[in-house]
């Protein structure tokens, strides 16, 4: 899987949370959940399920910090799928 | 250094989650989830629990940033940075209202209210502290304007505190997004916090002087 596979599956995961369209219209790799999407934070808890189902991974507590944006977001998911294959 | 949280209860309850207990298990400690399991409601202590952390965390970063500014010689040594971990946050309760918050060793003190339809809750790392709060049942149904018409009415409010003299006032947000307030362009140490959820918004802020007002409903 890489990052393109990685961000369209994320653009997924995150759109039933978003509070910001235009935001999400052109969500990027800089793009920062909170900031830029406006994910309330109860939300950001089912987004990390969500990405756990989707990519067949599991999140670590201690991980869950580098998902506050896309491009961190990204880099996680990538570093635990390669792990798993 | 204060912080606050509100929950609306028919929001997060109305459709139920699909994977609650692992919802959990990545949000609370196995002690919390502990005392949520025996309580007669438990749903209810959850987002309690959850608003405890909340509250708590704005104002550890509210901590976070005033050391910041003090520390700007030595930079480098205390930057703030958000984080997202829950359980690093852990909470203890005394009762219905009471409770703390435990982050990294230092200790928030927590009140709640919950009335069925909302929970409410305000932390403090100084347990003398008052804290004047006001929550409100907002109509509007978009974002900018909810979060302009509470923060209005914080302004509006604050104004009342400062005296007769007029002065601009205006909220800007530092680069980790937490509010800030400027008082004739220059940054105010003030500690105050807002929080929004559903039909709920609310402002809190430590006042040096004065009786607690309790929140209330508009």
């Amino acid at each position: 899987m890489n990052r393109t596979e990685i961000i369209e599956a994320l653009r997924k995961v995150v759109k039933p949370y978003i509070q910001d369209e235009e935001a999400f219209n052109s969500l990027s790799e800089a793009t920062d959940l909170v900031k830029d999407l406006k994910v309330n934070s109860a939300n950001l808890v089912d987004v990390i399920l969500d990405v756990e189902d989707t990519f067949d991974i599991r999140i670590e507590d201690e991980e869950m910090e580098d998902m506050l944006n896309v491009r961190s977001t990204i880099d996680l998911i990538e570093r635990k799928v390669n792990e798993k294959a | 250094m204060i912080g606050n949280d509100v929950v609306d209860l028919h929001l997060v309850l109305k459709n139920g989650h699909p994977d609650l207990q692992r919802w959990r298990e990545k949000v609370f400690t196995d002690e919390e989830i502990a005392l949520i399991e025996v309580d007669s409601e438990p749903q209810e202590l959850a987002w309690r629990m959850w608003s405890m952390k909340e509250s708590a965390y704005k104002a550890h970063m509210r901590s976070a940033h005033l050391y910041h500014v003090i520390d700007q010689n030595h930079h480098g040594s205390f930057i703030p940075k958000r984080s997202l971990r829950p359980k690093r946050l852990v909470c203890a309760i005394s009762s219905n209202r009471i409770g703390s918050v435990n982050v990294d060793g230092l200790e928030y003190h927590t009140t709640s209210e919950s009335c069925g339809k909302f929970v409410y809750s305000q932390a403090s790392a100084d347990r003398s502290v008052l804290i004047r709060s006001k929550l409100f049942r907002l109509d509007c149904t978009d974002r900018q304007s909810r979060h302009h018409y509470v923060e209005e009415q914080f302004l509006k409010r604050y104004h009342q505190t400062l005296g007769e003299q007029p002065m601009a006032l205006a909220i800007v947000k530092n680069e980790i997004g937490l509010p800030l307030l400027l008082i004739d362009g220059y940054e105010s140490p003030l500690s105050f916090s807002f929080s929004f959820h559903g039909a709920y918004g609310a402002y809190a802020f430590q006042e040096l002087h004065g009786p607690e007002t309790k929140s209330c409903i508009d």
